[in-house]
């Protein structure tokens, strides 16, 4: 039995390789026959027809196409525009997307590697995006549907960037790889992903898209493509966020149930005044301070130093909806805003305002107490005002920037003075917010910019061209900032050159071993 | 040697979650750390992600928001994660019990085995603030039976002081 099987084996072993010969033999069959002229011209009878085709240099364009190799002779059976149906021709169109064939004199093929930004997916680059068709419209589409698609250049693992058609569905980007059409694109789940504009490089603007176990970077030529992927994918990835967000607190059904406490405050909302946002009057506020007993909207509830509690996504406790049932918005601003029209410098915002309009106003309002009735200010905010003195230095770091902004040297030193004198004064809640909003003399040199809204430039000639920092008190309270950030990138530097240093060292120490290893052999070798 | 040159001379990536309860000032750190400056944030419904390059290093942020409701989402973020870094409101002494379980919660997952963490006592700035032994007892840590390593630092995220001392410490044993 044991002799026999390997012979069967053997035997079967030579069945296959016969075949295998047999095939190798009936596929390389034409291009053997193309060596032969005569029996090229029975196979491929339309040659003929060529304009360009010489019959007398039949024989020397056979041979250079018999040099060509196997893959390539394959590519010039179907690229013979007579001897291929339409079908065909199409499909071999499709599968050279990126080359062009161009035949010289001789009949030979080239492929030229064209620049794939002026190939044929130039033309599908501006697509759906440009065409005026909003992201809510696009979102409507079928889930397969592109909502943006172009060039991109994408960054491998080998650290190679390969050039590529990208499409932006409702749910994943895909990458499709020009060199290989068949294969279904590289597709990157943009769920819990984002997106961030990373950095320009010899004109390509690059953009990096995270995804929950890796990162993938990508560029193109104009910024204006990278802004637009960048705004497509962060669009799309905040879809899936808050659809995410849904899905998890629906799945948690202990979390779903809306609390006692949450329901008092969403019925508390209707109350008049409690619809709108107590500081910018945005429509149906979302968060709670909790210990102002108000409702604000998100962009609001930023720059609030109060806790801050949202009232979908927060618990509760009874006390805080005792706050809000007892305070509300209406009787809040009543207190907080009483004398807001004296301070016309400060603006109040609106639903559409930014950031330092919100925080100038929340401040101002709340912790420095500027418009509330002034016998309240000396009776009741006293400690909270040294509250607020005390661990707000953004409000120092703020007027810090007026004051470099609107003004030269010798009104740091006036600034400084006053401050200083200020903060000698036991009571600074009364003598502060008055000072930030008294009109000062209009001498040239001393044009204060004590408006905390950003006040008018001073005039041209006043501008020196280079603001020295003054050598005061004042200014060395405010950089401390500065001074800190120097020191820690002091610090970086130095732990870089020490991380350098020790990567050499560990060089230079393998390369002593490997030298130490191959004397070592060589000794071996000669004692032997 | 062109592989022992990048081997040795490329930056390395590392992949950090900061996570803690709402209003504890996480993504006042990561911008802190990523633009060197302290913005006015808002509150971060879903996540923030930020790439920072610190000593020859990279470090991948993610800032996980931390509202009660969407802290279920924690563990999404979880996969292949190199450090944990856990901020806590030491200003708020009322919460700090939550901040407890939601460690706890956090430190029994077997994704996070092992892997380094550091809290960030923010808020250090507050006259009510507790000081780091305080929180280190408050948070439980001090009898922490899992076998990871943990580290304490006090910061002011907002001026920026101590959360580099803090990443320098978590850079350092992440690469043991």
């Amino acid at each position: 039995m044991n002799s026999k099987k390997p012979s069967a084996s053997t035997s079967v072993d030579q069945m296959e390789g016969r075949h295998r010969s047999h095939s190798e033999r009936s596929r390389i069959s034409p291009s053997l026959m193309r060596l032969r002229p005569h029996s090229a011209r029975i196979d491929y009878p339309s040659i003929h027809n060529k304009p360009d085709w010489d019959p007398s240099r039949g024989p020397t364009g056979d041979h250079t196409i018999s040099s060509v190799s196997d893959e390539e002779s394959d590519g010039n059976e179907e690229n013979r525009p007579q001897s291929t149906t339409p079908g065909l021709e199409r499909k071999k169109k499709k599968k050279n997307l990126f080359q062009i064939i161009s035949r010289d004199k001789f009949g030979k093929q080239e492929d030229k590697q064209i620049s794939p930004i002026k190939g044929i997916y130039s033309n599908e680059m501006a697509k759906s995006w440009e065409e005026g068709m909003t992201f809510e419209e696009a979102l409507a589409l079928p889930d397969t549907a592109e909502i943006h698609s172009g060039m991109l250049w994408r960054k491998k693992k080998s650290a190679r960037w390969a050039p590529g058609r990208a499409a932006l569905t409702t749910s994943k980007m895909l990458f499709y790889n020009p060199k290989k059409p068949n294969k279904p694109p590289k597709s990157f789940d943009l769920n819990l992903a984002n997106c961030r504009l990373s950095d320009v490089k010899e004109s390509r603007h690059y953009f990096q898209l995270y995804l929950i176990n890796y990162n993938v970077s990508f560029y193109t030529q104009t910024a204006i493509q990278t802004m637009a992927w960048v705004e497509a994918i962060q669009n799309v990835c905040n879809r899936l966020m808050l659809t995410t967000i849904e899905g998890t607190t629906i799945e948690g059904s202990l979390q779903n149930t809306e609390t006692e406490e949450q329901k008092c405050l969403s019925a508390l909302r209707s109350v008049p005044g409690n619809s709108l946002c107590a500081d910018c009057s945005a429509m149906d506020p979302e968060w709670i301070s909790v210990n102002l007993g108000i409702f604000i909207c998100i962009q609001c509830s930023g720059s609030h130093l109060s806790k801050v509690r949202s009232l979908k996504l927060d618990g509760f406790d009874p006390e805080h909806v005792q706050a809000v049932q007892n305070i509300g918005n209406q009787r809040s601003n009543l207190k907080w805003e009483a004398y807001a029209a004296s301070h016309p410098n400060i603006i109040r915002p609106n639903p559409d305002s930014d950031t330092d309009t919100r925080k100038r106003w929340i401040t101002a309002k709340y912790d420095y107490g500027m418009f509330v009735e002034p016998t309240m200010t000396n009776a009741q905010l006293k400690g909270h005002v040294i509250n607020a003195v005390n661990h707000d230095k953004e409000f120092f770091q703020w007027m810090a920037q007026l004051v470099k902004y609107a003004s030269h040297t010798p009104l740091y030193r006036t600034r400084s003075e006053d401050t200083e004198s200020r903060s000698a004064q036991t009571s600074p809640s009364t003598t502060r917010p008055t000072s930030l909003s008294q009109p000062t003399s209009p001498t040239p040199h001393h044009s204060p910019p004590t408006r905390p809204t950003r006040p008018s430039p001073p005039r041209l000639e006043e501008i020196p061209t280079k603001i020295a920092r003054p050598p005061s008190p004042l200014s060395s309270q405010f950089s401390v900032r500065d001074e800190g950030a120097g020191v820690v990138l002091k610090s970086t530097t130095v732990d870089r050159t020490r991380d350098l240093i020790g990567h050499k060292l560990i060089i230079c120490a393998l390369l002593m071993i490997m030298v130490a290893m191959m004397m070592m052999r060589d000794t071996e070798s000669s004692s032997l | 040697m062109g592989n022992l040159f990048s081997l040795y001379f490329t930056k390395r990536d590392y992949r950090l979650v900061v996570l803690g309860l709402d209003g504890a000032g996480k993504t006042t750190a990561l911008y802190r750390l990523h633009i060197g400056e302290s913005i006015v944030t808002v509150p971060t419904i879903g996540f923030n992600v930020e790439t920072i390059e610190y000593r020859n290093i990279k470090l991948t942020m993610w800032d996980v928001g931390g509202q009660d409701r969407i802290r279920c989402m924690w563990h999404y973020y979880f996969q292949g994660v190199h450090g944990i870094v856990y901020v806590v409101d030491a200003a708020d002494r009322e919460r700090m019990y939550e901040a407890r379980d939601e460690l706890e919660k956090l430190l029994d997952t077997p994704q996070l085995e092992g892997v380094p963490l550091l809290v960030l006592a923010n808020k250090m700035d507050q006259p009510q603030s507790l000081s780091v032994k305080e929180v280190v007892s408050e948070l439980g840590l001090d009898q922490m039976k899992w076998g990871r390593t943990w580290h304490v630092e006090g910061t002011i995220a907002t001026e920026g002081k101590g959360v580099y001392e803090g990443l320098d410490w978590l850079i350092g044993s992440m690469k043991r």
